[in-house]
């Protein structure tokens, strides 16, 4: 997806945006993860009419987690199915919510706030970012169907095959056990750094199976396709030493970044990419507010995005009150 | 958002897939019901179909039709098929957005 333009000034197409219907709400919230969604709910029991707009489906990182175990009210719950109960209870406040869209166009600096997809113009009198983290991919040139970012996903056509798998931290460490509990035949696991820093259990966990190697100090130079195999060369980054090795398939799991393209120019971020917020979760820009992942902060779990979105929908709902009063 | 979706139709077997590709046209999806990747295309999907009513969408359980997965080779999912007169004309594996979906179609 290409950066939209920036138009802080709301000097923006008018043309463009006077031929898309507009629609008018008090608290756009652009990102559907839990920190989105937690903001939805406060924003609407204030009474606020409220918008996600989404770019994919709602539910963010957590959808993609096959167990949650560290989520108050449930001893162990799907990612999926946790996500789509907030869902139905966002929608059921009255909360409209379009996902999969493209947002084209953000106007954050005036008062009057717009955010542009390809089929409407949403005014707000404030925002929200919610808008998370994504995967990093292999900075690698190749677009192979056997690269893969998701074990649940596709882990079974890799059922009695080699599978390599790409990173040392918790994701990397429990992909690697949801593999070999689907029946792996074995996994290599490479690591950059001179040691893995996935948690002691879960690495204990993975080391004393005899089907499963760690090259640490090792990253990923290349990946080739081959009929039915991937040609993967291995670098030593100690010694520079160069290996090759075949596996059917490669799952990497080497972190994530914040999702703040949209932002970059608009709210400040920190050098790493995250919007600074207050701890009131205000940016940069009055009436722009942030929450979840996107946030710098210490610790990211679901937890504490739905702090952030409480936060900042109730800091929100006093933004658009005091400027109501004048 | 008020349009009508196209509904698709997945009731695809092992024992049938053959006999229904074999003249089957539009776009084929081949997903799991657990998979997050295959509901955020479906989500976008929705919004293609609403703008192509008349493709027919179908889709195929790889949990369901493991010899379908396995003759079409499938290893990542989603990943879609657009089909001809029961042709395959191209593939594409991954998610990717309206404008990215309307340009796979549109080119083959």
């Amino acid at each position: 997806m290409r950066p939209p333009a920036k138009s802080n000034t709301g000097c923006s197409n008018e043309s463009r945006v006077q031929m898309k219907q507009i629609k008018k709400f008090n608290v756009i919230i652009l990102g559907g993860g839990i920190a989105g969604m937690t903001a939805a709910i406060f924003a609407a029991r204030a009474n606020l009419k409220t918008v996600i707009l989404e770019e994919a489906v709602c539910g963010g990182l957590a959808n993609w987690t096959h167990s949650i175990e560290n989520f108050p009210s449930h001893i162990s719950i799907n990612g999926m199915e946790l996500m789509e109960r907030v869902l139905s209870q966002v929608e059921n406040l009255g909360v409209e919510v379009d996902q999969a869209v493209e947002i084209e166009r953000l106007s954050l600096g005036n008062e009057l706030k717009t955010v542009e997809t390809e089929s409407f113009t949403y005014t707000g009198d404030a925002v929200i970012l919610a808008t998370g983290r994504q995967p990093i991919r292999l900075d690698l040139d190749i677009d192979s169907e056997r690269v893969h970012s998701c074990a649940v996903c596709d882990g079974s056509a890799y059922i009695g095959k080699r599978v390599l798998v790409v990173g040392g931290g918790n994701s990397a460490f429990d992909e690697t056990l949801y593999l070999l509990s689907l029946g792996i035949r074995e996994i290599v696991i490479v690591e950059a750094l001179d040691h893995c820093c996935a948690g002691g259990g879960v690495q204990k966990r993975v080391r004393r199976r005899d089907n499963v190697e760690i090259k640490n100090s090792t990253r990923v130079k290349a990946v080739e396709q081959e009929t039915g195999l991937c040609r993967v060369t291995l670098e030593n980054t100690a010694t520079g030493k160069i290996e090759e090795t075949f596996v059917d398939g490669v799952f990497v799991f080497i972190g994530q970044r914040p999702n703040t393209w949209l932002f970059s120019g608009h709210v400040d971020l920190d050098p790493d990419g995250y919007v600074v917020t207050s701890p009131n979760m205000e940016t940069s820009l009055s009436g722009v507010f942030a929450a979840g992942d996107v946030v710098r902060k210490t610790y990211r779990y679901l937890t504490t995005a739905m702090a952030d979105g409480s936060i900042a929908a109730m800091r929100a709902e006093r933004y658009i009150r005091e400027a109501r009063e004048g | 958002m008020g349009f009508v979706v196209q509904k698709r139709n997945e009731d695809f077997t092992d024992k049938n897939y053959r006999e229904r590709l074999n003249s089957a046209n539009g776009v084929l999806i081949f997903f799991k019901k657990n998979c997050p990747a295959c509901k955020a295309l479906d989500k976008m999907l929705e919004k293609f179909f609403s703008g192509h009513p008349d493709v027919p969408y179908l889709g195929i359980d790889c949990d369901v039709c493991p010899g379908a997965v396995k003759e079409y080779d499938i290893v990542k999912i989603p990943t879609l098929v657009l089909f001809e007169k029961g042709q395959v004309t191209a593939r594409k594996a991954g998610l990717m957005n309206l404008k990215g979906m309307e340009a796979f179609y549109g080119s083959n």
